[in-house]
């Protein structure tokens, strides 16, 4: 895969991407094993489904992980560098779950070249987190 | 709307209270290149102000940043 290069120039206030992805059981033993979270809640359908959360949830740093994959793919794309992620989790993502991830660029410093993207994760038209990045656009 | 010192304070992990005018990165542990950005880039979009490259190199306190915003008609 071949990252966007998009010149900090071209990039203006409200440009948008978005990205598809189906979250699979393998995803989630991966990033157990990359990790090292291996909390049940995770991975322990049986424990997950005796918790409030009814079961399996979706790692949140997997979804945030994704994030990184919109910056330093798509938006800026190769010549992002991420200085902050913030994210705040509405409702559980599950296994099998196509998710939705959106980045909308609402502040452009020209003085600093940091974007500043509003981040929405979704499940078709439900919310399920959102948050924001700080990303700087090397020359 | 967040003040410059809510913004300083939280950018540079200090506490609001603590800061001073005089104070330039050698007083604030915070204060490396990276945050130096992250906190001119979150005052321009706050105060709706643009900085120069110049500006931004010539800083050295927060009181010089300070009048910078001013200066720009921000009302802080």
């Amino acid at each position: 895969m071949k990252s966007l290069d998009k010149e900090f120039g071209d990039i203006k206030v409200s440009d948008c991407a978005s990205f598809e992805r189906t979250i699979s059981t393998e995803d989630m033993n991966a990033f157990a094993q990359l990790s090292g979270d291996y909390n049940p809640l995770h991975l322990e359908e049986d424990y997950a489904a005796k918790t409030e959360l009814k079961g399996t949830v979706v790692y949140g740093m997997l979804l945030a992980a994704l994030v990184s994959r919109l910056v330093g793919m798509d938006l800026p794309g190769k010549r992002a560098l991420l200085l902050t992620e913030s994210l705040e989790f509405k409702k559980p993502a599950r296994v099998g779950d196509l998710i939705i991830v959106e980045g909308i660029v609402r502040h452009k410093s020209l003085s600093t070249r940091i974007l500043e993207l509003d981040i929405s994760i979704k499940r078709s038209a439900e919310l399920l987190a959102i948050g924001s990045v700080s990303v700087k656009v090397l020359p | 709307m967040r003040t410059f010192n809510d913004i300083a304070a939280k950018i540079f992990s200090i506490k609001s209270e603590q800061i001073r005018d005089t104070f330039t990165a050698k007083d604030i542990p915070g204060w490396d290149s990276m945050n130096y950005l992250l906190f001119i880039a979150e005052l321009e979009k706050e105060y709706n102000v643009s900085f120069t490259m110049d500006e931004v190199l010539n800083a050295v306190s927060l009181g010089s940043i300070r009048a910078m915003l001013v200066a720009k008609g921000a009302k802080i």
